[in-house]
């Protein structure tokens, strides 16, 4: 009956999480940002080919796509069982929402708490970072972070989930191979816990785990090993690109991006662990919030990606607060109000979640990619010849190949490609039109795509050099787009 | 109860096989017609054909300060050699490591094991597998240490040590390291020997480079190629770019091993010295990875040992050396395709054919091509030998200079300076050096009269200055 109750509570939360997602995501008939359409692309082509593509002509006029492609299988092979809205709306919302059980299995580890559980869930049903990073995006963070929660729960008892370690740290190993976050953190826990039974077996589970990362990264990426040494774990992302994200995080910023009351309760949480009760589940989400911490230093994980995983983190440490806040009411005068008292709290709680989740969700939804943008896409896709080349900004790269389906000049696929990243900014900030034309020159650009984004990522409000009507023609314009054809 | 493979009476039979079947792969593997492997060898066999104190083709002409051992030893029957010795000195070194472990450790599965990691290792698969520079030094260090170790006969170091000055200082400096911890550690009795073999080490190479300084003056010390400190690992670790690197497998190994061994330091005190130190000399000469590497052999055999011991008490453990060992032939397999596939390409050997019909002359091209036209009969401005050339540093200067140059006057200056009749471009120049098509001297060879193009097939061109 007990068990009953349980199942019931978790499967409302999870359902509330999955239909807050669908609701959402089932919106608008496009996805929401530029890496979607990047695997959406690639699925479709391993669903009629059986093949992934190896050599991607579209991306920077030819580049090797260094990818596993195991995402990109499973969403072909649902694509083709049971249709794109399943496959590209449904499974990714369904996969997002699980964090809500992994985080509801953890909680409960932590703090041996039924209530404190629920409350875990509940706000893992709605993280605001998570939301703005995986709704309607087919992105493989609803099936990484998921399997990441996994793999702590598992690790909070090793000896009696070596299966499920194993299992999960291969399903997470062939999906990021380049993730060393896990990797960074089962490091950090040797050096921080001290129990030898359990140290026993976490160095025998980090041992395991680092060899089959190391294994396979060396079978994946053996080229790029070899040329590049270490330099490879940086993926080549151009070093702008991070200057761009760090100039703006300080302390104000990263409360904005993780929230107030998850940083507050969340560190609060860390430190009764650490201070407290010296608990090696403590050790273990400590050891994962230090490696996040220093791979967004080292400028190793995305950054947004880092931002997101220390929320989780953050959130995962709340629990213990909340735990122990309900556990020192029981001993005040308060006690018996201690209903009403934990009620508001969580109320407050999951507001500061639900708030944020909701803007986001709708910003992702009516900003990510517009239908106006899609109209300029598809007008490229009908108006244009097949091999001609359009130059967009960086985060715009995948959409001209998704959905024009025409060569772009620069995408996210930063890792063997070459450097242009400089070359493409300076093309949209340069008001000088032989700068310009040099540009558009050494790419072989036949149309520049210049959207609202492309505005708001360089401050500049029209292509300058582009009012010189002989060698600019203006062949589309929408609210969100204008297209130029390179004419001389 | 049945015994496990690596202690059955053929077991040593079938490594020696696998020895000799590994070590033919690349000669069978790669093309006829492909040429011989890399830079060293054809630099060798040049040498072995002509062996001469001044070598005329290298930088424009200058004195030949190479390590002369390996090109004397070719110089018997320079073809011949360049495909056998390898092959045969492989086994030989197998053979007698073997033997230098069954003396040191006498444990039938530790030298079983230390003989399979070393089998798999990238840098024997790298110094056996074609005529390069350190395969016959690499062998005489291991005959050195191994007659050093005999109660009988180890007088015959002597002459050995003699030689090895050379062929290569490096890897006689990292013996003469592990011979003092051999000494100081585990046989006291060899002092004296030690000492001699020292003093002969140390005389005959400052007498052999004190002649090659007296001729060329002090080395420079510029590098064409620039590295910080992520560099270090490539330079180390074969999966991360070194040729002869460890491999990260059995990198991991040793240090399972060498955590598995910790608790008896004092009784392997020899081998985490000579570890210590050769990793300390690593950091300034790579060429010592050679023998780490055989001492990591052992360490890593050691912690397979540790995990086979285990592996009942952690399904992990068993998982883990299942990965460990997919590594370790992954890394070996991995080599042997790049050693198959690695340079020249053909299209630079169909240049270097070409070239040897032309009248000999200096061709400009990359410091990396620089052998290759040697090998083609020419002069180069410049190559990758630069440690004893006094003006190497001035001469890459002005090369990279003149690759950017769209100035008729200037580009003429640096061809005179150098007497420069021809220019070879590759693919690999044109996409390293060069932005665009018509950019500095791909500009001046397109665009002017006094260029002629002669050859271009597969991406290789051959230019000529036409004299007016």
């Amino acid at each position: 009956m007990k068990i009953k109750k349980e199942i019931i509570i978790i499967l409302i939360i999870f359902l509330l999480s999955f239909g807050f997602n669908l609701f959402f995501s089932l919106q608008v008939p496009q996805f929401s940002s530029d890496d979607a359409y990047f695997n959406y692309r690639h699925s479709e082509f391993i669903k009629e080919t059986y093949q992934p593509i190896v050599y991607d002509i579209q991306s920077y006029g030819g580049n090797y796509i260094l990818d596993t492609h195991v995402w990109h299988y499973f969403l072909g092979l649902m694509s083709s069982t049971f249709g794109l809205i399943v496959a590209y709306k449904i499974i990714p919302s369904l996969f997002a929402s699980l964090i809500v059980i992994f985080g509801y299995l953890i909680a409960k580890s932590l703090v041996k708490s039924e209530m404190a559980g629920y409350f875990g869930a509940l706000i893992f049903a709605f993280v605001p970072n998570f939301v703005n990073l995986t709704l309607n995006q087919i992105s493989i963070h609803v099936l990484f972070v998921p399997l990441m929660l996994l793999l702590i729960y598992s690790l909070l008892n090793i000896k009696k989930r070596v299966g499920l370690f194993m299992i999960s740290a291969f399903l997470i190993t062939i999906l990021e191979p380049m993730n060393f976050l896990l990797l960074l953190a089962l490091i950090i826990i040797l050096m921080l816990v001290n129990d030898m039974k359990i140290l026993k077996e976490t160095k025998n589970a980090t041992l395991f785990y680092v060899v089959l990362v190391i294994l396979i990264n060396l079978i994946l990426f053996k080229t790029i090993y070899l040329e590049q040494g270490l330099f490879t774990i940086w993926q080549n992302i151009p070093n702008q690109l991070y200057s761009d994200y760090f100039q703006s995080i300080n302390v104000a910023g990263l409360i904005a991006n993780i929230g107030i009351i998850p940083i507050i309760l969340g560190i609060a949480g860390l430190v009764i662990g650490l201070l407290g009760e010296k608990k090696r589940e403590i050790y273990i989400l400590g050891s994962v919030i230090i490696s996040c911490v220093i791979l967004l230093l080292l400028k190793l994980i995305p950054f947004e990606l880092g931002i997101m995983l220390l929320a989780i983190m953050f959130l995962l440490t709340t629990v213990i607060s909340i735990d122990r806040f309900i556990k020192y009411l029981k001993i005040t005068k308060f006690a018996r109000y201690k209903t009403w008292i934990v009620g508001v709290l969580m109320i407050i709680t999951i507001a500061s979640l639900l708030i944020p989740s909701t803007i986001y969700a709708r910003e992702t939804i009516s900003e990510g990619v517009s239908y106006g943008e899609i109209e300029a896409l598809e007008w490229i896709k009908d108006n244009t010849p097949y091999d001609s080349i359009i130059i967009a900004n960086v985060y715009e790269g995948n959409l001209i190949s998704g959905v024009a389906s025409r060569i772009n000049v620069i995408d996210t696929q930063f890792l063997l490609a070459e450097d242009r990243y400089f070359d493409v900014s300076n093309l949209f900030q340069t008001e000088s039109l032989v700068k310009a034309q040099q540009i558009l020159e050494e790419y072989h650009v036949d149309y520049v795509y210049f959207s609202e984004k492309t505005k708001d990522l360089y401050d500049t409000e029209r292509l300058r050099y582009a009012d010189e009507e002989v060698c600019f023609e203006q062949v589309f314009e929408n609210d969100e787009a204008v297209i130029y054809k390179v004419v001389c | 109860m049945m015994k496990p493979l690596f202690t059955k009476w053929y077991a040593k039979y079938i490594l020696l096989l696998a020895c000799i079947l590994i070590l033919l792969v690349v000669p069978l593997l790669r093309p006829t017609d492909a040429g011989l492997i890399g830079s060293e060898s054809y630099l060798n066999l040049r040498l072995a054909e002509n062996p001469s104190l001044q070598d005329d083709l290298s930088f424009g002409g200058r004195f030949a300060a190479y390590e002369w051992g390996t090109p004397l030893v070719l110089s018997i029957a320079p073809n011949i050699m360049i495909s056998l010795l390898p092959l045969l000195l492989g086994i030989a070194t197998f053979i007698l490591l073997w033997l230098i472990i069954k003396k040191l450790y006498n444990n039938q599965r530790t030298e079983k094991l230390a003989m399979l990691l070393f089998l798999l290792s990238p840098s024997f698969l790298y110094l056996f597998s074609f005529g390069n520079s350190l395969f016959i030094p690499t062998f005489l260090c291991v005959l050195t240490f191994f007659v050093f170790i005999q109660k009988k006969w180890s007088w015959l170091s002597i002459p050995l040590v003699f030689l090895l000055p050379f062929f290569n200082i490096v890897l006689l400096a990292g013996l003469i390291i592990c011979m003092f911890f051999y000494v100081y550690f585990q046989n006291k009795s060899k002092k004296k020997l030690f000492l001699v073999l020292l003093l002969v080490g140390l005389i005959v190479s400052l007498t052999y480079y004190g002649f090659i300084l007296f001729n060329t003056g002090m080395p420079n010390n510029f590098a064409v190629e620039e590295s910080n400190w992520m560099s270090f690992f490539q330079y180390i670790l074969y999966d991360f770019g070194s040729g002869f690197g460890i491999g990260i497998f059995l990198l991991v190994l040793t240090i399972i091993g060498m955590g598995a061994k910790w608790d008896k330091k004092y009784t392997n005190l020899f081998m985490f010295f000579s570890v210590f130190a050769l990793i300390v000399f690593s950091f300034f000469r790579t060429e010592v990875l050679i023998i780490l590497n055989m001492f990591f052999c052992v360490i890593g055999a050691w912690g397979i040992e540790s995990f086979l011991d285990k592996r009942k008490s952690s399904t992990f453990i068993t998982y883990t050396l299942i990965i460990v060992l997919c590594g370790l032939i992954f890394s070996g397999i991995s080599q042997l395709d790049n050693l198959v596939e690695s340079g020249p390409n053909q299209a630079m050997v169909d240049a270097m054919d070409y070239l040897e019909t032309r009248e000999q002359g200096v061709v400009l091209s990359d410091y990396s091509n620089g052998v290759y036209i040697n090998y083609a009969g020419h002069k180069n401005v410049i190559d990758e030998n630069y440690l004893f050339v006094g003006d190497a540093e001035e001469r890459f200067e002005d090369v990279t200079s003149v690759y950017y140059y769209r100035d008729l006057d200037s580009v003429e200056e640096i061809f005179e300076k150098y007497d420069i009749k021809y220019v070879l471009i590759d693919e690999q120049m044109e996409d390293e050096i060069w932005e665009y098509d018509s950019q500095g001297l791909l500009f001046i060879l397109q665009y002017t009269r006094d260029f002629i193009k002669l050859y271009d097939k597969n991406g290789v061109e051959v230019w000529i200055k036409e004299e007016l």
